[in-house]
């Protein structure tokens, strides 16, 4: 057994080989194919974040910190001076995608991708069609409470539970910066959404017509008896007081201080919604072409040059399942090769086209994606393996007799 | 058990015309048999039956004595234990090595052990293939690449070997070294050798000659 994998991937690799130009444009193309639907993946994620813009432009702006070094404790003092971006944290430490590692602080606090985990409501419906969440106890919020004078949130029950020791917390109270919240229903949560908070907005910051979902993060030292950092999603003022907090985070360290500006987002909403659209239309045209250019390539080349191989190796006693094996194991080795090669490419320039759309409203620092990548390089496997499953088929199927000329 | 490597009992095979008619043959196990006759009179088709690569409409079909219809599903075992084919036009895999094409056997079968490789040796000697093992087989000459096909075709030590018009693509000096060859391998290894061919020359140096009657769908010993 261990003899015939060995000779599998050494004929594999053989074959891959034999003919140099076929095999780097076999690879250049599937790789091309892989890099172009990471590309994809960062526009996607960008025509989000821009589409989420243009649908709440009187909302939150996001403010995305990374902290690392020192200064951490600098930068405590810089975001205490600015208590109504701040939400209190009930004085305990809560979870979130956070990494930090003993005393040497490296910080991550959300990202770009979590972008979507802050979102505004326009109606109570909207809550559970688009978190996936449904109401466990109690109620959901209402007109009511956009007008009443109650402070009413709805919590996660993962999060009553971490709070509370237990899912019964409604009719409980919370203290957020000095005020009292009631929480009146307890949703369910999932995956991604475990410790969050919902409230009509007016009742944070008396400022928008809909409810706010806040998601708060903290990170304590490693003794977990300081503070070292919070996220913040808040509402942002105006550009001078964005480019204050911009400067005086940098000046805390902040490794990349970006705080939109409303006023240039709004401007470029405009335009970019336009060019977004097209952008997004040519990538996927491009990766459509090239997908089934590679595609059509790896058929041609199955046929053309394989029926023959095919044929001579059924003569030579081999079965159908070790010839497909065979074949399919080859192109494996193809993808794989193009996968190493072009991923890291991929990411480099949707890593460039991202922050070139985002820099004009706001400058968003792009996660590191890892699940786009395997989801690329699985979407490029699957095509790539089904579509040349066929000429592979119908070269064992055809006679040996007719390919191989005893006629 | 009989001496018989072969036997063809009332084969017959139709197309849009009878090709092969109630055709009997039997091959003896270290013998050499040629098979002449017209174009388009069935010789490739009766070459591609006794490789199993086609099937016949009627009569029986021993290969050692036993009924190949019932082995179906053992048809790739079989090849690959029993037969070794040279074509007319090499079929060798371009891109790959000498070495590598001759192999190509061995990866799908059972037999392989320790004295493989002494053997691959031993016949790269007697083709005098040693100094181009490691040549692309694209580079090689006609007569090498038959030369290479015949190795490939003996590498599993087959009890018959094939060959369609293995002279076919050669000049005439070629063509002498290719047939010695068949008969040493024949003598040599002991391998039976079944040849369809136009070439008087080829089929004069086998033991056997029989003549593929177009009109008749018949075997005639010439």
């Amino acid at each position: 057994m261990k003899n015939k994998i060995f000779d599998i991937v050494k004929q594999a690799d053989r074959n891959i080989w034999k003919n140099k130009p076929r095999a780097y444009l076999i690879i250049l193309g599937i790789g091309i194919a892989i890099a172009c639907l990471i590309v994809g993946f960062f526009i996607r994620e960008t025509i989000i974040h821009v589409n989420y813009k243009a649908f709440n432009n009187t909302s939150d702006n996001v403010v995305m910190i990374e902290v690392s070094g020192s200064d951490s404790e600098k930068l405590i003092t810089v975001l205490d001076n600015y208590q109504e971006c701040r939400y209190n944290l009930f004085g305990r430490k809560t979870s979130g995608n956070v990494s930090f590692s003993g005393v040497n602080i490296k910080i991550a606090i959300n990202t770009v991708a979590n972008f979507s985990e802050v979102m505004t409501f326009p109606s109570r419906e909207f809550i559970g069609a688009t978190q996936n969440t449904r109401l466990v106890r109690g109620r959901l919020l209402n007109q009511a409470d956009k007008i009443g004078s109650e402070n009413n949130i709805l919590i996660n029950e993962g999060y009553a539970e971490f709070l509370f020791g237990s899912g019964e917390s409604i009719g409980r109270t919370l203290t957020v910066s000095n005020i009292k919240y009631t929480i009146v229903g307890i949703l369910s949560e999932t995956d991604d959404v475990k410790r969050n908070i919902y409230a009509i907005d007016n009742v944070i910051k008396n400022r928008l017509d809909r409810a706010i979902e806040i998601e708060i993060y903290t990170v304590y030292n490693a003794q977990e008896t300081e503070l070292i950092a919070l996220a913040i999603f808040g509402h942002t003022a105006s550009t001078e007081t964005l480019n204050k907090i911009k400067g005086d985070l940098k000046d805390a360290g902040v490794l990349f201080p970006f705080v939109t500006c409303r006023a240039e987002q709004e401007r470029y909403l405009e335009a970019i919604g336009e060019q977004s659209t097209k952008t997004t239309n040519i990538i996927v045209n491009v990766i459509m072409i090239v997908m089934c250019l590679v595609a059509v390539t790896l058929m041609y080349f199955s046929l053309r040059d394989r029926t023959k191989e095919i044929a001579l190796r059924k003569s030579f006693g081999a079965t159908d399942f070790e010839l497909i094996a065979f074949m399919m194991f080859e192109i494996s080795l193809i993808i794989l090769i193009s996968a190493l090669i072009f991923v890291p490419i991929g990411f480099f320039v949707g890593l460039i086209v991202q922050i070139q759309m985002l820099s004009p409203i706001g400058g968003y620092l792009i996660a590191f994606n890892l699940s786009n990548a395997v989801l690329s390089v699985l979407i490029v496997s699957l095509v790539t393996l089904s579509l040349s499953l066929v000429p592979i088929l119908l070269a064992i199927k055809s006679k040996i007799a007719d390919v191989l000329r005893f006629n | 058990m009989s001496n018989n490597i072969i036997e063809l009992k009332n084969i017959v095979k139709k197309f849009d015309r009878m090709i092969l008619n109630e055709l009997n043959l039997t091959i003896k196990n270290g013998s050499s048999t040629a098979v002449l006759g017209e174009t388009g009179c069935g010789k490739s088709t009766l070459l591609n039956i006794l490789s199993l690569f086609e099937t016949f409409d009627t009569g029986e079909y021993l290969l050692n004595d036993i009924d190949v219809k019932i082995q179906k599903k053992k048809y790739p075992k079989i090849r690959n234990e029993n037969f070794g084919f040279v074509f007319q036009s090499y079929n060798l895999i371009d891109g790959l090595s000498v070495s590598e094409n001759i192999k190509i056997p061995l990866e799908y079968s059972d037999k392989r052990d320790c004295g493989e490789e002494s053997y691959y040796k031993e016949l790269i000697l007697k083709l005098s293939l040693s100094d181009k093992t490691e040549s692309t087989v694209d580079t090689l000459s006609g007569g090498e690449k038959q030369r290479v096909a015949i190795a490939r075709a003996l590498i599993n030590k087959p009890q018959i070997i094939f060959a369609d018009e293995p002279t076919g693509n050669l000049d005439t000096k070629t063509k002498a070294d290719i047939i010695s060859l068949f008969c040493e391998i024949n003598k040599n290894f002991g391998t039976t050798l079944f040849v369809v061919t136009h070439d008087q020359n080829v089929a004069k140096a086998m033991d056997n000659i029989y003549l593929l009657e177009k009109e008749t769908g018949k075997l005639k010993k010439a």
